[in-house]
């Protein structure tokens, strides 16, 4: 059937203007008053702004310490991605080869996907204070002298490790479900083409779980960036010394507490740009790379 | 090229199935056999077993008289070729083929003459750097076919390798399979529910039936002188008639009245008479051994099919005519019985039966089973 070019219903616009409509008044009007605010300047009490050009941007590149977030930003979604991926695929391999009461099984690795992450934030928080933890006071006892209030390192420790866990489930999820649409007769197959169990994972099953994996390292990465605001906040709160403040955070911090709206929307706006190549990148060189 | 023996070969699931009873069997080097039975009957599974991809609950496996029970699959020098084709989807058709050598650590130049030489054999030279998904039916039967054949295994195993393809497909893979298995003489055992192609592939043939193996033999054999009612009605096409007969002094009484007559009967029990659709013929009333009521009439080009009833009664039966004969839908129809190739089953075990007559009247051809 020919559809003319010209004339269309009004129907199916009506279909996707909630979606348009969500779009528009969640994403595109901030994203887009971010952009203006960039530019402009606000005096101390927010009574006056003027425009100042690219000169926010050019203060936020000239801060070490906006560097350094930058950097522990990579660091730490590189360390959530890898760890949350290898982590989960582990379990779902397991998980995968169990019979006997394999369901409970799932379900108890599934639960954790249920947990906000601010509330992660919070049990983690308390699972490693220095007044009630336990984690805290059993990494003291075997010889750690661990505070994550005094040492960076500690503190990175601890928000990867809660931002990690918080990740495996889902994780879990998808690269089970991965696992079970591998045809049977395949790995049968390569059982008798290969004699090793461990390179028949990495030649057949991998290869085969590259659409989840590469899926999976979309969503991690994003989710590294932008929705570990509530765990970083409700332990380390960037802390000690900048050392665990990702760039979600310290455009809070600069914003929110800082009162530096042009400065933080210059981030914000660095950050966007920031992800819309890093997820370009993923598709163009690891996409090809994916058999579907 | 290998032989292989079972014996008394056994697997039984946690659940308690006994899914194969024992099974003895000697297959020759270069030995092309085939295990045929109904769905359920557990000839894949015994498949399965010799692949390794099933635990072998009791009994011995033995491949060129090696002992291979605990064998992992890759380490009994078997290849498989699957129902579904099981190629691997993320690899070229040349890396499909060459997965299976390169795990062995075979050097490289001879891996690629090898799979260029298979895929000149099953005419897929063209096709090397495609992937399964962009290949047709046909093509990955082939690609299977040559991931099995590159790696010159002691046995070939195939689980049902032509179901999943077209009928003329499937007649044009048979003959393939068969040149092919021909020429590399390298021993295979063959699973499949089709009796056509059972009985066109085998050197020998196993009956299946729930677990137990019903016969063994050439397919002349099975078909000429079935060992039991199952096989009998297992393996032709169309299928054998049974008629229950009653022995009497002088013969046998059918169920319509209708008396066969026999010399020298010795028994007098009830039993199975099993006759197959070309094993009768047209005769005049004085001379006949039954009457057929005929139903529909079919032309099969060649000769006629006449399906109908045993007159009076219920008992179906069909018969193969030479298609000179006038047959029309609702006659009757008298029918001679050729003596030398009726089959006699026990009514209770569905045991062959062959002991009721002198010698005269038992079935001729004797082969040893």
């Amino acid at each position: 059937m020919q559809s003319h070019p010209f004339k269309h219903s009004w129907v199916p616009y009506i279909f996707v203007a909630p979606q348009i409509i969500i779009i528009l008044i969640f994403f595109l009007w901030p994203a887009g008053q971010a952009v203006q605010q960039s530019f402009y300047r606000e005096d101390a009490f927010g009574l006056s702004s003027e425009f100042v050009g690219f000169l926010n941007y050019a203060e936020v590149l000239d801060d070490p310490e906006y560097t350094s977030t930058v950097l522990f930003t990579l660091l730490f979604s590189a360390l959530v991605t890898v760890f949350s991926i290898a982590l989960s695929l582990l379990l779902a391999v397991q998980a995968n080869q169990v019979i006997r009461g394999a369901d409970t099984y799932k379900t108890l690795l599934m639960w954790a996907y249920a947990i906000a992450p601010p509330a992660a934030g919070l049990i983690g928080g308390l699972l490693f204070s220095p007044l009630v933890g336990d984690l805290y006071q059993l990494l003291n006892n075997i010889g750690f002298d661990f505070n994550h209030n005094r040492n960076s390192s500690d503190a990175i420790f601890v928000v990867v490790l809660i931002a990690v866990w918080k990740q495996l489930s889902i994780n879990f999820i998808f690269f089970l479900s991965g696992l079970q649409s591998v045809p049977n007769s395949v790995l049968e197959a390569a059982r008798i083409d290969c004699p090793g169990a461990i390179k028949r994972f990495w030649t057949i099953t991998f290869p085969l779980l590259a659409p989840t994996t590469f899926f999976l390292l979309v969503i991690n990465t994003t989710y590294a960036f932008f929705e570990t605001f509530g765990i970083i906040d409700l332990t380390t709160k960037g802390g000690p010394g900048g050392s665990t403040t990702t760039l979600v955070y310290k455009i809070y911090q600069d914003g929110f507490l800082g009162a530096d709206f042009g400065g933080s929307s210059a981030q914000s706006v660095m950050l966007m740009v920031f992800v819309v190549v890093l997820t370009v990148f993923q598709f163009k060189f690891i996409d090809k790379k994916v058999h579907y | 090229m290998a032989q292989v023996s079972f014996h008394q070969l056994a697997k039984t699931y946690d659940n308690g199935f006994q899914a194969i009873h024992g099974i003895d069997l000697e297959i020759n080097d270069g030995e092309f056999v085939v295990i045929v039975g109904p769905s359920g009957c557990g000839k894949s599974t015994l498949l399965r077993m010799v692949a390794g991809l099933e635990e072998i609950t009791s009994g011995k496996l033995l491949i060129d008289e090696t002992f291979v029970n605990e064998r992992e699959p890759a380490e009994r020098d078997i290849a498989m070729v699957f129902q579904n084709y099981a190629l691997y989807p993320h690899m070229t058709v040349f890396n499909n083929m060459a997965y299976g050598l390169k795990n062995r650590k075979v050097p490289k130049d001879k891996i690629a003459s090898k799979v260029q030489q298979a895929a000149e054999v099953l005419q897929l030279t063209h096709l090397l750097d495609r992937k399964p998904g962009q290949l047709s039916g046909g093509q990955r039967q082939r690609v299977a076919m040559g991931r099995a054949i590159v790696r010159d295994p002691k046995l070939f195993l195939f689980d049902e390798p032509l179901s999943n393809l077209d009928a003329k497909l499937r007649g044009q893979m048979r003959i393939e399979i068969k040149k092919l298995q021909r020429q590399l003489g390298t021993t295979a055992l063959y699973v499949t529910h089709d009796q056509i192609e059972a009985m066109t592939l085998a050197d020998r043939l196993v009956v299946m039936d729930n677990g137990h193996p019903e016969q063994t033999g050439t397919p002349e054999e099975l078909y000429s002188r079935p060992a039991t009612r199952f096989v009998a009605g297992f393996l032709g096409t169309p299928s054998i008639n049974f008629l229950d007969v009653q022995l009497t002094a002088t013969g046998a009484q059918l169920s319509n009245g209708e008396h066969i007559k026999i010399a020298g009967v010795s028994d007098s029990r009830t039993i199975t008479l099993g006759l197959r659709a070309e094993d009768l013929t047209c005769s005049t009333p004085a001379q006949a051994d039954f009457t057929m009521s005929v139903e529909l009439v079919e032309q099969l080009g060649s000769e006629l099919q006449a399906v109908g009833v045993l007159q009076g009664t219920t008992e179906k039966l069909i018969v193969k005519l030479n298609k000179s004969e006038h047959l029309e839908e609702g006659m009757t129809l008298p029918l001679k019985i050729n003596r030398n190739h009726w089959h006699w089953f026990d009514a209770d075990t569905g045991q062959r039966v062959d002991s009721l007559f002198t010698t005269q009247n038992a079935p001729q051809q004797a082969i040893a089973v």
